[in-house]
């Protein structure tokens, strides 16, 4: 609705054009930007704070090397932090979208020329799990993890269940092909996923209590 | 998407998690996936549990793992690597659940589950009748899975009878009743390894219409465990 003018007993609006109200992750993004415009180091320091992790997920995602997503993650912040200072942003909401952007240009720039050096291209270098060393529990080892998940599996009881984890994490069937297989409802395999993932994540924090208990004592 | 903006509401009501690690999603999806994981920590703690629990199944069952290396050296290897026999691996693995549970007192919390070994039991005999079934076990530790086939027959459940085939000594190894086939119409019998030295071995299958009638022979198998 565009050039909307209305008058009512008490209130009147106008508008040319209507936008949504914004939400609260909107207007904290819109003050951290204006923020850092005015020269605001804390603003900066927040940003960073905000988004490091998640960036470094999504390079360690891309490039299978923590180290170089570190090095591209603090380049990426350095291009978006110079960027603020002396433009903003048009639309400031779209602050975590406009890093993703840079970091991904970034990334695909420096896997480009290493590709160059390179003559041997590895094909399954995109379709490696990468290391959960870096995650929430990077505290609990790999091998722990594998004992926590042969526990979790060793608590179901229902054949059918211990089928379904087998078939989608060790032998990557996709959701279609395993219920097919199995003759049951997506529901019910979004359940014993939903519930897998629960339990794994109680036994994770249950690892690293007893660490932080052990290392206390 | 309607535009690139992703609320947490909606990777979470359309499962974007489980999407993007299959690598399932549409470009435009995740692109703002990825964008909406920078900021929201809810979908990365998600996205990091999964990464961590999928290795952690591929670690402790997959082709890597010493549970699958031992199932393959019994000769099982081609049945582990496809997913059609997913209960087969299944099985093997409840087996070493609860070897793990039995030895739990010998061994330190974090010392892995025992090995256990999956041996199809041929129903056929050689000429001179002795057993086509030979069963290596990896350690005296170890988890025997034998796979029993029923035949065609349809009983409610099962009963297996495992006994010594030597004519000395036909002593009883292990019974068990209420078996029913677990995949591919098998019979899934666990027996440790240490009640199973070298020699000669039957098996009497037995099956019943329903739990009140009693139980009538169905066949009898044989094995022989070797050095």
């Amino acid at each position: 609705m565009s050039g909307l003018t209305t008058n009512s007993k008490n209130t009147s609006v106008t508008a040319k054009e209507w936008q949504p109200a914004p939400d609260d992750e909107q207007r904290t993004l819109e003050d951290l930007v204006r923020r850092v415009r005015k020269g605001d180091v804390d603003a900066e320091s927040d940003i960073f704070t905000r988004f490091h992790r998640g960036l470094l997920y999504f390079l360690r995602r891309l490039t299978n090397d923590a180290a170089l997503a570190e090095d591209l993650g603090q380049e990426a912040f350095m291009v978006l932090i110079r960027k603020l200072r002396a433009e903003g942003l048009a639309e400031p909401a779209k602050l975590n979208s406009y890093l993703h952007g840079i970091a991904r240009k970034l990334a695909a720039r420096y896997l480009a020329r290493q590709r160059r050096r390179e003559s041997a291209v590895d094909a399954g270098f995109f379709d490696r799990v990468i290391d959960p060393a870096a995650d929430q529990f990077a505290e609990i080892s790999r091998d722990e993890t594998r004992q926590i998940v042969i526990e979790l599996f060793s608590e179901l009881r229902v054949e059918r269940d211990r089928q379904i984890l087998l078939r989608y994490w060790v032998y990557d069937e996709d959701k279609a092909t395993i219920c097919s297989a199995l003759d049951i409802q997506e529901p019910h395999f979004h359940r014993v996923i939903h519930r897998a993932k629960i339990r794994f994540r109680d036994l994770l924090l249950k690892t690293d209590r007893r660490r932080r208990f052990s290392l206390v004592r | 998407m309607r535009n690139s903006h992703m609320k947490h509401k909606d990777a979470k009501d359309l499962l974007f998690v489980d999407r993007y690690l299959a690598g399932s999603l549409s470009e435009e999806e995740q692109t703002a996936f990825e964008a909406h994981i920078l900021a929201c920590q809810a979908c990365l703690d998600e996205l990091e549990l999964t990464d961590r629990l999928s290795l952690g199944f591929k670690d402790a069952f997959g082709q890597e793992s010493p549970e699958f290396e031992h199932a393959a050296a019994a000769g099982a290897r081609n049945v582990l690597l496809s997913p059609r026999y997913a209960t087969a691996a299944s099985v093997l693995l409840a087996a070493s659940m609860l070897a793990a549970g039995l030895m739990y007192g010998s061994q330190d919390r974090y010392g892995g589950p025992a090995v256990a070994q999956v041996f199809p039991i041929h129903a056929t005999r050689s000429v001179d009748a002795a057993p086509t079934s030979l069963l290596r076990l990896a350690s005296p530790d170890a988890m025997a899975v034998l796979l029993v086939d029923p035949g065609l027959t349809d009983h409610a459940d099962y009963r297996v009878h495992v006994r010594r085939g030597d004519a000395a000594d036909r002593s009883t190894v292990t019974e068990l009743e209420g078996l029913q086939p677990t995949y591919e119409d098998l019979l899934a019998v666990t027996i440790p390894a240490k009640a199973l030295p070298a020699g000669d071995y039957t098996i009497e299958l037995s099956g019943r219409a329903s739990p009140d009638s009693v139980y009538a022979r169905v066949s009898v198998l044989s094995f022989r465990v070797v050095e």
